[in-house]
């Protein structure tokens, strides 16, 4: 980030996941970024990112995508995305925009039934970046837990795109900003496989399989938890392990926090109050970790 | 898919030059079938006749009416790895993301469960995830905002000039 992360105002865009599968996300990123002198400024009349029309139509979802860009760009706002899904498609809307004269003013022209206009002067910035950039002194570590990361596709694919947050083979960050939080980390085989939640789609048994032979791994190799930072993977992790307890017959427990909440639970945040973990979308369980930091 | 036998006088240059026009810089003919995209790809593992070097060696030689007749292609998970990983930046998603759009354009309802339900989501109120189940939790949490609230009347008009616009009722 040019500035550190300090002292800046960004345009919070949630999307369609977070407020309604990922508002504890949402809750532990309005009390954590706060505390960094960031200054979450809300778009009122924000919506969809279009991602879910890219596989039917290009132009629904450049249109859906742009006018949020278009919104931050009104305000003279930079935007964080807490969905990578969302992220993505703001930063390949932007590109294919800036790179083609002709289809920006085709957008544009849609764009000019709600008085906007994509120009592609604002900056996306995905809220793994922020944390990297921001994170200064712990005062409750994450001793002795041993956090297997999950980073999710669309953060790290496609490396052709200018200024993605990391290495799309061996992606770090997630791994620096859990050692600066005093956690343990390890590479594992499957640390970059998919979470498979649009197969949910297709065949949502399929996304089952992946989650669970995901979450099978990171049981047998001794993690105490698992840290993402997409609502989408969350959902297919977190919220969707019960469905693999009662598909595979077996049990999993295996907590699953987005990174910004064991972010909080660093800064003896509430973990009810403020970083929202017993939330009915939150159903992984919590205990095995708040037992072991002694919360 | 199942194993067919593919005739070379049934494959069709014309919708081949279609696909041409949506995929960009990725040109199929440029496939030599490393099969790096299949070895990467995680719903291959999973499904039988997901292979995304055979969706583009078919659509390379022209054979696009089977292909956007075959519901498999909607399979793809997006997850990018065969746009990262392909030695000539063929990039089978965007091969199979200009299918699935060939498929939606001609007149093929999308097999999936749920598209047309985030549409009629997108309509109601501006987001594609339905929001009633958890209207109540969320409203009892004091230090979360109201939602952004978008106009639907401006989406509605946006949206109609778009390939979507056959999802919607006349006014």
């Amino acid at each position: 980030m040019d500035e550190g992360g300090i002292g800046m105002d960004l345009a919070l865009y949630l999307g369609c996941t977070v407020p309604t599968y990922g508002y504890d996300y949402e809750l532990s990123i309005r009390k954590v970024l706060p505390k960094y002198d960031i200054n979450l400024v809300d778009l009122p009349t924000a919506g969809c990112c279009g991602l879910p029309f890219a596989d039917i139509d290009s132009t629904a979802w450049l249109v859906m995508s742009a006018r949020n860009i278009a919104l931050a760009e009104e305000e003279n706002l930079d935007i964080l995305s807490l969905c990578n899904g969302c992220y993505l498609s703001l930063e390949e809307t932007k590109h294919f925009l800036t790179e083609d004269q002709d289809l920006k003013d085709k957008i544009n022209q849609i764009l000019a039934e709600e008085d906007l206009e994509f120009k592609g002067t604002s900056t996306n910035y995905l809220v793994l970046t922020v944390l990297h950039d921001i994170i200064q002194s712990v005062t409750k570590p994450l001793t002795g837990l041993k956090i297997a990361t999950h980073y999710g596709c669309h953060s790290i694919r496609p490396s052709k795109l200018p200024g993605r947050p990391d290495d799309a083979e061996t992606p770090m960050k997630m791994e620096r900003i859990l050692e600066a939080l005093g956690a343990d980390t390890m590479d594992y085989p499957e640390r970059l496989a998919c979470c498979g939640t649009k197969e949910y789609a297709y065949d949502p048994e399929i996304t089952l399989k992946l989650g669970y032979s995901k979450l099978k791994a990171i049981k047998e190799y001794g993690f105490d938890a698992m840290a993402t930072i997409c609502p989408l993977c969350q959902y297919v992790y977190d919220y969707s392990q019960g469905s693999m307890e009662a598909t595979f017959k077996t049990k999993i427990q295996v907590p699953v926090l987005y990174l910004v909440q064991f972010m909080g639970l660093t800064m003896e945040m509430d973990p009810e109050e403020d970083l929202g973990l017993e939330f009915m979308i939150h159903t992984s369980p919590i205990e095995p970790i708040l037992e072991k930091l002694q919360i | 898919m199942t194993p067919t036998v593919l005739e070379t006088k049934n494959a069709d240059p014309k919708a081949l030059a279609k696909i041409r026009t949506m995929v960009g810089d990725h040109e199929p003919g440029y496939c030599y079938q490393c099969i790096k995209c299949t070895s990467g790809c995680p719903i291959s593992r999973q499904l039988d006749g997901f292979n995304p070097h055979v969706f583009v060696a078919m659509t390379r030689m022209g054979f696009i009416d089977e292909l956007i007749n075959d519901k498999t292609i909607w399979a793809c998970v997006t997850c990018l790895t065969c746009k990262e990983r392909c030695p000539q930046d063929v990039s089978p998603v965007e091969v199979i993301r200009a299918l699935t759009q060939l498929a939606f354009k001609e007149g093929i309802d999308p097999p999936v469960a749920g598209l047309k339900v985030q549409f009629e989501n997108i309509l109601k109120s501006g987001y594609s995830r339905d929001f009633t189940w958890v209207e109540g939790e969320r409203e009892d949490i004091d230090d979360l905002p109201e939602l952004p609230k978008p106009s639907l009347a401006k989406i509605k008009a946006m949206l109609r000039k778009t390939n979507l616009a056959k999802w919607m009722k006349e006014e």
